[in-house]
């Protein structure tokens, strides 16, 4: 029965939190399309300016260059937390949104309307290879990346997260109809996209044409030779 | 980018009432038609420009008034479009070309330094293969923020989602914040639930025991209806209106100190549910029992008469 009254009081400041939250997602969802200019149809990316993320170390906070359409259609502003020998990186996403959505998000307690909430729970190893470029921004402090550790740590081994950290974070998620499940759908799409974009596969995989270019079985096409065998034949005709 | 460049060129009439607009502000945004907007083009030279001096209010006074007429524009109509629904009077919702530029500068930089202005090297970067209408797009983009965090700071209260609304999801479906806090019922709540239930029923049938015929009376009155000032119920109680709901508060209050002093180790919000079940029972309980009596027939019988 103890048990009962805990979950009354964190139940009322989980209902403030998401509360809060669904304010920024229904704000943004009025946004969303109301601009069908914001990328042209025919884009395609171009080399950038950013550097590649080789040398970053963990506490950086980087805006990621518009290499894909996902990163073009919106700023993405990656935190740095950790780095392996080999080269691998571990990044996590900064949110759209100034409030934490879920018990894996962390309130960062910056100012900076891109950098308040970072999305732990979509944290992700990178390959040296799959290395994406950007502008380095900020940087993080100790404090607030031994935080995001523990957030990170707290959710993929459903540990409890520390008690200090607790406010920072966002409401649990338990409902199946609850709109936060299609915003965490949404911020994982990008960065799956973003991850298995062709780098390597590229260069083993043969390219086939466009289907216009390849005619079908039973089309007619141009003879074996471009018709050299034709005049090859005439020629011999003519000789005999 | 040489394209955006035609296309103004081509359109001076288009240029003109650009220019009008930027000139004139916020006054004009209301005037222009949705259509229109996105036609309207500024040459790359006045982004170039932007991106060269850091800030609007450092470029040519021409291309500061432009920039900031083109951002004032996108800004407004969306503000208008989200916020705009629930305030009252669209216009209220509207700013000055001049602080729409600045919200933009300000909100989307990260820190003072040049590191915090990498948003335009992402937005020319963007832009290198989709041309002025890229570099535009991407101004969009950014605007869609400042607007959403300019909603968030300003007018939050207006559209937050109380506790009982509807919240409708992607399937079409809606639910309640609550629904969506609590996610439902779980088995160790029911199982609480029945335990309580049960604990419920157990000290109802004791006190019922213990009660004088003034309290089964007002018992009864409210379980059944009748006002505790009803002549009917103060001629079966014997006593006045006055005495008769003293002795029913009085009782209340018993109740709750027994169970308090009983589940003294709970917390308290269990034990005042536990009191209210308690309570709840009991009337089930004086129901059943006056049914039976003869006593109490004539409080059935002014309920059925009404």
């Amino acid at each position: 029965m103890r048990r009962r009254t805990k979950r009354f009081d964190d139940m009322s400041v989980e209902t403030e939190k998401l509360r809060l939250w669904l304010v920024e997602w229904s704000t943004d969802r009025m946004l969303n399309g109301s601009d069908s200019e914001e990328l042209p149809r025919h884009w395609t990316p171009a080399s950038t300016s950013g550097r590649s993320l080789k040398s970053a170390k963990p506490g950086q906070i980087y805006l990621l260059s518009p290499e894909t359409a996902a990163l073009a259609r919106r700023l993405r502003y990656m935190a740095i937390l950790d780095r392996r020998s080999d080269g691998a990186i571990m990044m996590a996403p900064f949110s759209r949104f100034g409030v934490p959505a879920t018990q894996g998000e962390l309130r960062t307690g910056r100012r900076e309307m891109h950098l308040r909430v970072l999305c732990l729970w979509n944290a992700r190893w990178i390959r040296k290879v799959c290395l994406p470029a950007g502008w380095h921004v900020a940087n993080m402090g100790r404090c607030l990346l031994a935080s995001a550790m523990n957030v990170h740590h707290a959710f993929t081994e459903d540990a409890p997260v520390s008690c200090d950290l607790k406010d920072l974070i966002g409401p649990s998620l338990k409902h199946p109809l609850d709109p936060r499940h299609e915003y965490i759908a949404e911020e994982k799409h990008w960065l799956d996209e973003y991850l298995e974009r062709p780098l390597i596969k590229e260069s083993l995989q043969y390219v086939y044409p466009s289907t216009e270019i390849l005619s079908m079985a039973a089309e007619s096409r141009a003879r074996y030779g471009g018709g050299i065998a034709g005049k090859r034949s005439a020629k011999k005709k003519s000789r005999r | 980018m040489q394209k955006g460049i035609k296309r103004y060129g081509k359109a001076p009439s288009k240029l003109l009432r650009f220019d009008k607009c930027a000139r004139a502000g916020l006054a004009s945004v209301e005037g222009e038609a949705e259509g229109r907007e996105a036609l309207l083009r500024l040459p790359e030279s006045h982004w170039m420009q932007w991106r060269e001096r850091c800030a609007s209010q450092l470029c040519d006074a021409s291309i500061r008034d432009a920039l900031q007429g083109f951002v004032a524009m996108r800004f407004n109509r969306l503000m208008e479009r989200t916020i705009g629904r629930f305030v009252t009077g669209a216009g209220t919702v509207y700013l000055p070309a001049s602080e729409c530029m600045h919200l933009l500068e300000s909100f989307v930089a990260i820190g003072r330094g040049k590191k915090g202005k990498a948003y335009k090297e992402w937005l020319f970067d963007r832009a290198s293969c989709g041309g002025i209408q890229a570099i535009e797009g991407g101004v969009t983009v950014l605007i869609r923020d400042v607007v959403r965090e300019h909603a968030r700071r300003e007018y939050a209260p207006s559209f937050m989602t109380t506790v009982n609304e509807r919240v409708q999801t992607s399937s079409g479906r809606s639910v309640t914040l609550e629904q969506l806090v609590s996610g439902g019922p779980g088995p160790d709540d029911q199982l609480a639930a029945v335990e309580l239930q049960d604990i419920a029923s157990g000290q109802a049938a004791m006190l019922i025991e213990n009660l004088e015929h003034r309290e089964v009376t007002a018992i009864l009155a409210k379980e059944i209806g009748l006002s505790l000032a009803d002549p009917v119920v103060l001629e079966v109680a014997g006593c006045r209106k006055s005495v008769l709901n003293d002795s029913h508060r009085k009782l209340c209050g018993r109740i709750a100190d027994i169970l308090a002093e009983r589940f003294a180790r709970e917390d308290l919000c269990v034990v005042r549910q536990l009191v209210a079940l308690t309570l709840g029972e009991l009337s089930n309980l004086v129901m059943d029992r006056a049914r039976k009596t003869s006593a109490y027939n004539r409080l059935f019988t002014a309920v059925e008469k009404t």
